[in-house]
């Protein structure tokens, strides 16, 4: 009866336990749902959300050059390829839509593309210089823009006397369904973009 | 680019993926010089790009389908290990916990037993 009553008790602690431990390694084994999120970001010539323009002056002449360090970060929990499209707007194009999930209909000026690991942080310099402007009356138009020492050619943005211009940064990633660069990316259900803008004015050559 | 997301998904080491991220990198890299050079016009220049940036990738597919059979090994038998310990911490659990309350029980006996000689000894004396 002694002997019975032991084993009993022996028997239901054990099945407890037996319980209590593998929900715990249950839940330590499996991975937690996260939220899933790039972190897009530009920073000036010092590497901190100021000095976005010389001498934080937003008209910026032809043959000045304009520092920035563009970033992102991965926070999706996987392994993403990413492309950052640089764009040349003016405040009558249209920007990109949170709500459509559709990309800016403005001019690429350049792509930078990557592969990213699970938290890591990309960041690379965007120096860039009006080299030519192009005036039509009121109308003026940059041209020739050198965007990280390569010559880009540009015909379509043009603005008011040069007011107004806007370099837009949108994220686009690699969508492992269709296998093609799509704006944003998926999480989840859902679909998300992330993008950027600075505003400019293009003004004529200093005199020298 | 998927052979490495399948491999970084079977628990492969994250510091063997960040060899294979880097040589993607490189192929990503290629492929960009590839596009301008095509371009400027430099057709010739522009396949040779390509054929390395091919050639680097299948090392990095191949690469990666080693990793990924290599995480999914130690995934697999992580898993069996730590499952595995579950009954024998159990085990550990109940022999200790059974000794432990072998030796409250007894020493809870012994106390009602000591007291019980005190109450008797302490009866006979007032008889006396």
């Amino acid at each position: 009866m002694r002997i019975s009553e032991d084993l009993a008790r022996a028997a239901t602690v054990f099945i407890c336990v037996t319980v209590v431990l593998s929900t715990l390694t249950y839940v330590a084994l499996t991975p937690r749902p996260r939220e899933e999120f790039f972190q897009i970001y530009v920073l000036g010539e010092t590497r901190m959300a100021e000095r976005y323009y010389p001498g934080n002056n937003p008209n910026i002449p032809a043959g000045q050059a304009v520092k920035w360090h563009v970033g992102l970060t991965n926070f999706m929990g996987s392994i993403q390829y990413v492309a950052i499209r640089a764009k040349l707007g003016n405040s009558t194009i249209k920007a990109p839509s949170d709500v459509d999930h559709t990309p800016s209909p403005a001019p690429m000026l350049m792509d930078f593309r990557r592969v990213l690991m699970n938290n890591e942080t990309w960041e690379f310099p965007f120096v860039w210089m009006i080299k030519e402007v192009r005036g039509n009356g009121d109308v003026v138009r940059i041209a020739v823009l050198d965007l990280n020492g390569v010559e880009i050619r540009n015909g379509e943005v043009s603005a008011l006397k040069g007011r107004n211009f806007r370099i837009i940064f949108e994220l686009w990633t690699l969508d492992p369904e269709s296998g093609n660069e799509v704006f944003g990316w998926r999480a989840g259900a859902e679909r998300r973009v992330a993008w950027l803008q600075v505003w400019f004015n293009a003004t004529s050559p200093r005199p020298t | 680019m998927l052979a490495v997301r399948e491999a970084e998904a079977s628990g492969a080491e994250p510091i063997q993926l960040g060899l294979l991220v880097e040589r993607l990198n490189l192929v990503v890299g290629m492929i960009g010089r590839a596009e301008q050079l095509v371009g400027r016009g430099e057709a010739e220049e522009a396949a040779v790009q390509l054929r390395q940036s091919v050639e680097v990738s299948r090392e990095v597919v191949g690469k990666a389908a080693v990793l990924r059979e290599e995480g999914a090994r130690s995934t697999y038998y992580g898993r069996l290990l730590s499952f595995g310990m579950v009954p024998v911490a159990s085990l550990l659990v109940t022999i200790i916990s059974h000794f432990s309350w072998r030796w409250l029980r007894r020493r809870e006996v012994e106390r009602i037993m000591r007291s019980e000689i005190r109450e008797g000894k302490g009866a006979r004396e007032e008889q006396r």
